[in-house]
């Protein structure tokens, strides 16, 4: 209507124009003659009009045709700076990583970084002095030389904290200013330092989580959630860093794993590190002792040779081996640290821990049998949990008659902890491997299908020989009244220059509840813990790493929601029982 | 006659343009402060971000241990005897009164 309007507007003035050209002639004919020369200057000087006046108009019409197009007809241009800013969440560098329940355990915040333009610097020690008086750990020389470049950029120091910034911009100095850039931030601290990892300064992922997700992380939004649950965490290491002090251990590591989704709920590697200062943490303390260390860990691997030889079928449940002398085999001895010294029933084997008994086992079974279980097991290869540092397990190049036996009690053997950990929890699951992970699958997605490695009735035996090692056996500090803790001790000595030293030992307890219907696993490691008074000097198993199980199993039993049941009830009695001495063996002095 | 048509048409401009020109403002005028309220929901979004992490950081284990050792120095871990299930809780009589064992437990 409007375009219609105008237009009608500038019809009206063209023919306005036109009949002006037709009354012409007949006006100025009455004041000059035709042909003189004012009458020849006036007309031109009325064609001059008559173009100005036209252009101007015509200038005048595209003028008012683009404001009607700018303001009606182009409406497109102008909310899209509005939907710029409209923007649902904060836009990050790096997805956030939360535990189990939520909580966040590293995330991005924007910081400012300091830069200067030494080109408008105009005093740079000056500008150095005010700095250093701002940043704590500042070097005033190396700041003037940096602000004297002929550059127009150089970075002074990135990540200010908030404080920092405000006090900078209020020194006010010319020729500096902040970039925004992203710092890493680890709410809990070095509780998950081992199984987060770290990052370096530009955010690349250099260790843990955060770089065997790097690229996930970096390029996803969502939040990467882990099995970690923070509280168990802080359970585990408590309890272990209490041991490692009260034994003057060197090192230690701790697990906790869902036996029924190969979860790990807990993952601890002492002594750890405060992940904002990774840069000057020391190798030791870098060191992940729960996945990346591999150690010969000793009697706990009775349990597989038990399992296996149950599930061959090679010795039953009520049978068992002549314990009286040790074994010589090539210039090997092998002896029992308890010795008995006479026939023992497997569940006195398991009980007692006989390295002997355990031997005998093995060679009945043979090593192809022994090797077919371990790698069924997974302890022949290393762990597939999600961290890049993870151990390769150390096993003989030749596997001779002599490596089968010591085998069977954990020697000339090293996994790491992680690979223990699955490798009993598959034989709790009613005897199916499932691999480790520390990725929390999404909600209502089934467990995946595990390997089966023993059968049911080979771990419901299992499982009964476990509660009776902490019930009467070497076990006993690990029971946690009322959770049915079963469990094994292990004890080895560490191997320095090729020997066994006697002083420094590897002492450990994998410890499952409840037995009847086994959830959860424990595992705990000590690096060379020595003895105290109240342990009678003993650093094994059973002294310094089953007292960690039954902390733990204490305090996590409440908050992951396992009922306390009287251990002592007929009904669980029956289900547990196992039949320690066979009829016809029993001697009268026991 | 002529001459009001052409009255009539310019005071219809006039009035057009400036209705045209008034809606053209006032909504150039909410874009503003649709925009300012834009650029407030992300600072606040931002805000809850740098709180989140604040509260997931005084949440961490370590110091809330602390914190209840200083000042709920009576408050142990919980043992077994005070853990129960829903079935061991006895049912009210039919007069609505409490069976006179959870009084004792009460009063325990």
């Amino acid at each position: 209507m409007m375009i219609g309007k105008i237009r009608s507007f500038r019809t009206n003035h063209r023919r306005s124009h036109a009949a002006a050209t037709r009354r012409r002639p007949c006006v100025p004919s009455k004041l000059l003659p035709a042909g003189s020369p004012g009458r020849e200057a006036i007309e031109m000087g009325r064609t001059r009009l008559l173009i100005t006046g036209a252009v101007i108009c015509v200038a005048f019409g595209c003028i008012g045709l683009r404001l009607v197009d700018l303001s009606l007809l182009q409406p497109a241009e102008e909310p899209a700076l509005s939907r710029v800013v409209q923007s649902e969440r904060i836009e990050t560098e790096r997805a956030d990583i939360l535990d189990r329940n939520g909580t966040i355990l590293a995330t991005g915040l924007a910081t400012a970084s300091l830069y200067a333009n030494p080109r408008r610097v105009i005093d740079a020690d000056d500008a150095a002095r005010q700095l250093a008086t701002v940043l704590p750990n500042a070097d005033v020389t190396e700041f003037a030389r940096l602000m004297r470049l002929d550059r127009s950029f150089v970075w002074l120091q990135r990540k200010l904290t908030p404080r920092q910034h405000w006090e900078i911009l209020r020194l006010g100095i010319p020729g500096l200013d902040f970039q925004r850039e992203e710092a890493r931030f680890y709410p809990v601290g070095g509780t998950v330092s081992h199984i987060l990892g770290f990052v370096d300064i530009d955010n690349h992922g250099i260790a843990g989580i955060e770089r065997s997700f790097d690229e996930s992380l970096r390029g996803n939004k969502e939040p990467l959630s882990l099995t970690i649950d923070v509280r168990l965490q802080h359970v585990m290491r408590a309890a272990l860093s209490d041991a490692m002090q009260e034994f003057s251990a060197v090192g230690a590591s701790g697990i906790i794993l869902d036996i029924k989704s190969g979860e790990v709920l807990s993952l601890v590697s002492l002594p750890d590190f405060d992940p904002y200062r990774a840069g000057s943490a020391t190798d030791e303390q870098l060191r992940n002792r729960a996945t990346l260390d591999v150690y010969e860990l000793g009697s706990a691997f009775k349990v597989f040779t038990t399992a296996t030889a149950l599930d061959t079928g090679v010795v039953g449940i009520d049978g068992g081996y002549d314990a009286t002398k040790p074994i010589k085999i090539a210039r090997h001895v092998i002896r029992d640290y308890h010795p008995k010294a006479r026939w023992l029933s497997v569940p006195e084997i398991f009980m007692y821990s006989s390295n002997i008994g355990a031997a005998k086992m093995a060679m009945d079974f043979g090593t192809d049998t022994q090797r077919k279980y371990l790698s069924q097991l997974g302890l022949l290869a290393p762990s597939p949990l999600e961290l890049p540092e993870v151990g390769a397990p150390i096993t003989p190049d030749i596997w001779r008659p002599v490596n089968t036996m010591t085998i069977a009690f954990g020697h000339g053997i090293a996994v790491s902890p992680m690979q223990m950990a699955s490798a009993v929890a598959a034989i709790l699951n009613d005897g199916v491997y499932l691999a480790p992970t520390l990725v929390k699958r999404g909600a209502g997605s089934v467990n995946p299908a595990g390997r089966r490695v023993v059968s049911k009735q080979t771990s419901s035996e299992i499982r009964r020989l476990m509660r009776a090692v902490v019930e009467q056996g070497t076990g006993k500090q690990a029971d946690a009244e009322g959770y049915l803790v079963g469990g094994k001790t292990g004890t080895a000595e560490k191997q320095s220059a090729g020997t066994y030293a006697r002083k420094r030992l590897i002492s450990s307890f994998v410890g499952a509840f409840p037995m009847n219907a086994p959830r959860y696993l424990v595992l705990a490691v000590l690096d060379e813990p020595k003895g105290t008074k109240k342990t009678f000097n003993y650093a094994t198993g059973g002294w310094v790493a089953a007292p960690v199980i039954k902390q733990v199993v204490e305090r996590m039993g409440p908050f992951v929601g396992i009922a306390p049941v009287d251990a002592a009830s007929p009904d669980l009695q029956r289900e547990m029982a196992v039949n320690v001495t066979s009829e016809g063996h029993t001697l009268a002095s026991f | 006659m002529k001459t009001y048509t052409l009255l009539g048409w310019l005071s219809l401009i006039v009035v057009a343009s400036y209705a045209m020109f008034h809606i053209s403002y006032e909504v150039e005028q909410l874009e503003n402060e649709l925009y300012a309220v834009n650029r407030q929901t992300l600072e606040e979004h931002d805000a809850i971000h740098v709180l989140r992490a604040e509260w997931s950081h005084l949440n961490r284990p370590e110091y809330l241990r602390d914190l209840s050792r200083e000042l709920l120095p009576h408050l142990q871990p919980p043992g077994i005897d005070q853990i129960g299930s829903l079935q061991q809780l006895p049912h009210r009589d039919e007069d609505g009164v409490l069976p006179a064992s959870i009084g004792a437990v009460a009063r325990h």
